[in-house]
């Protein structure tokens, strides 16, 4: 991608074309793990932006000054700096949540995402292609927590961010470590749908790390 | 031999300046996860004695399966109100770490659970208002899980019986430690969880 | 205490699979399970990969990282002892094994930003396990990992015959599977308790 590339454009790819989540199935695990609730989705999305857009701006300045032959030890240096940031901010902001996530948290260093964007884009690129890359990136993330926080939680508890709204709950088996594998499939099934069915799109691509 | 240097020298610089970012983080959050913890822990220890007009502090520690626990006296003006005590029991997947409190007379006043990673929608279902309180008012012999109804003891959550005898056996350790320390002259009848 | 060791061994194989039931090296899970060859080399990899971060890592967080109060900077320094570790096992299994490195190397490579092999020492340290304590949970979290990794493939040999409904094709049938044997895990909870 060179710089004719309009910011909004990277925004969007970020967000819808290469969502990271769902088009490009990359760190699932977190995907999965946290978002038996709404809030869970939301916070671990905003440390996931945070981290990225951090470390795609850090790598960003510093392309010229890494020796490529030890760019990807660098890379996850600086990954895991910023999330050692992040984490010791969450634990003691965010205690009730963090006693929840704090392994996920701590394990967003090793999220794929994260390295494949520094290596790919950021490293190829000025600062503020890269930050906005990084944002959209993140926000694609975060969004896909949410919509399955949203659509597990609901059907789960029957509620919205901690709030009942129905007064019972309708699929248990949602919120249960079953519940994730069914939903994140199934949506990622019907986005595809979605996708073939009014966007003329080919689907996501079926699989990789 | 330039070559080694030409790499090296940017990483140690890196390394250098990410390792200020992380202990300046390190210093500005500590203080306040301290304080956090040590807020939780004051607030939880009031919520189980609410009437307490002391400061609550702690008695002693105890242990179970090779962890220590802290137990301790509340007072209002000199007098006890309750005997609180730290415990865990075994769950499905974690430690359940709980809060016990205990009135003078022996029979149990609350119980909180302040730390748990029991399987969503199912073990968690312990944390429900529904079943803690079935514990209160009851005094040591009368803790017993079961899995059918019952006044007199406590029944399990269904879907979620190893997590409620985490909770049960917790809360026994708990009260038969208490009952030993301060409940001179109160029948220590002890049975055993129903397995 | 040998018994507590046990406990953590069949509970970390069982009730806390890492694939089942922590959601963790879901990318590895989904990669790999394509075919049983590479399932089973990736099996060996990673447990063997465990072990090894597993007795490293607790020594450096017991003797080094706890006496200097440096407990916030594990995520550096465990990430750090994997890549370390991983560089240098490629290396020698080059010169000292080469038909294994052949077969097991280019897994290797994946191993490094991985979150099961980082997940291991976190939760020791998390949980203040002592040393057999937290080999115990190595093995039993690889011995689970190669487990999932196994049946997963095995089911994904016969999945390539049947009919997937285009949209539900590749990844999304694959979630759907993995809930189903994730809910057999749940099985597992009469067996033991932790």
């Amino acid at each position: 991608m060179s710089n004719n590339v309009s910011l909004g454009a990277l925004l969007k790819n970020g967000i819808f074309g290469e969502n990271p989540v769902f088009r490009l199935a990359l760190s699932l695990c977190p995907a999965v793990a946290v978002t038996s609730g709404v809030k869970n989705g939301f916070l671990m999305g905003v440390a996931v932006l945070f981290v990225m857009t951090m470390t795609n701006v850090t790598v960003s300045i510093l392309r010229n000054f890494i020796n490529p032959k030890v760019r990807i030890p660098s890379y996850v240096f600086i990954t895991a700096t910023w999330v050692t940031v992040i984490d010791q901010v969450m634990s003691a902001y965010q205690r009730a949540v963090y006693k929840e996530m704090g392994l996920y948290i701590m394990l967003i260093v090793a999220f794929a995402i994260i390295l494949s964007r520094a290596e790919m884009f950021a490293s190829r690129n000025t600062l503020l292609p890269s930050f906005v890359d990084g944002v959209g990136m993140g926000l694609g993330f975060l969004l896909s927590l949410m919509l399955l926080g949203v659509f597990r939680e609901f059907l789960g508890k029957g509620s919205f961010w901690g709030t009942q709204i129905l007064p019972a709950k309708p699929l248990l088996i949602m919120i249960m470590p079953t519940g994730g594998f069914f939903a994140m499939g199934l949506m990622m099934g019907w986005l595809n749908w979605i996708d073939r069915k009014f966007f003329g799109g080919a689907g996501a691509s079926s699989g990789g790390h | 031999m330039k070559d080694i240097l030409k790499i090296t020298l940017p990483l140690v610089a890196i390394f250098i300046v990410a390792g200020i970012i992380m202990s300046v983080t390190y210093q500005h959050t500590h203080p306040v996860r301290f304080q956090a913890e040590k807020k939780e822990k004051e607030e939880a220890l009031k919520e189980m004695a609410p009437d307490a007009t002391d400061p609550i502090k702690p008695a002693g520690t105890w242990s179970a399966d090779n962890k220590s626990y802290e137990y301790y006296q509340a007072t209002a003006s000199g007098i006890s109100v309750a005997y609180i005590a730290e415990t865990a029991g075994k769950g499905y997947s974690s430690f359940i770490k709980m809060l016990v409190s205990l009135s003078p007379d022996m029979k149990i006043r609350d119980v909180k659970i302040l730390d748990m990673n029991e399987t969503p929608g199912l073990g968690d279902q312990v944390l429900e208002k529904s079943f803690l309180d079935q514990f209160k008012g009851k005094s040591l012999s009368q803790i017993i899980l079961t899995k059918t109804e019952t006044k007199e003891n406590i029944q399990a959550v269904s879907g979620a019986t190893y997590s409620s005898r985490g909770v049960t056996n917790g809360v026994k350790d708990a009260v038969q430690l208490l009952v030993d320390k301060y409940g001179a002259g109160i029948k220590t009848a002890v049975q055993g969880v129903e397995k | 205490m040998w018994q507590h060791v046990l406990t953590i061994f069949i509970a970390s194989a069982l009730i806390n699979n890492f694939v089942f039931s922590r959601y963790l090296g879901l990318c590895i899970f989904f990669g790999v399970t394509k075919r049983m060859e590479t399932a089973i080399g990736m099996s060996f990899t990673f447990t063997a990969v465990m072990l090894v971060e597993a007795v490293l890592n607790w020594l450096i967080y017991n003797y080094v990282m706890i006496p200097y109060n440096l407990g916030f900077l594990k995520i550096v320094i465990f990430i750090g002892t994997v890549a370390a570790f991983v560089q240098a096992a490629d290396t020698m299994m080059k010169k000292v094994a080469p038909a294994l490195y052949y077969k097991l190397g280019i897994y290797l490579a994946l191993i490094v930003t991985n979150c099961i092999i980082l997940a291991v020492p976190l939760l020791n340290a998390d949980e203040n396990y002592s040393l057999f304590e937290s080999m115990a949970l190595a093995l039993g979290s690889g011995l689970g990992f190669s487990m999932a990794l196994v049946i997963m493939a095995s089911i994904r040999e016969k999945l390539e015959l049947a009919d997937v409904p285009r949209s539900f094709q590749g990844l999304p049938i694959s979630f759907v599977l993995t809930g189903l044997i994730a809910l057999a895990f749940l099985g597992f909870s009469g067996m033991i308790t932790l």
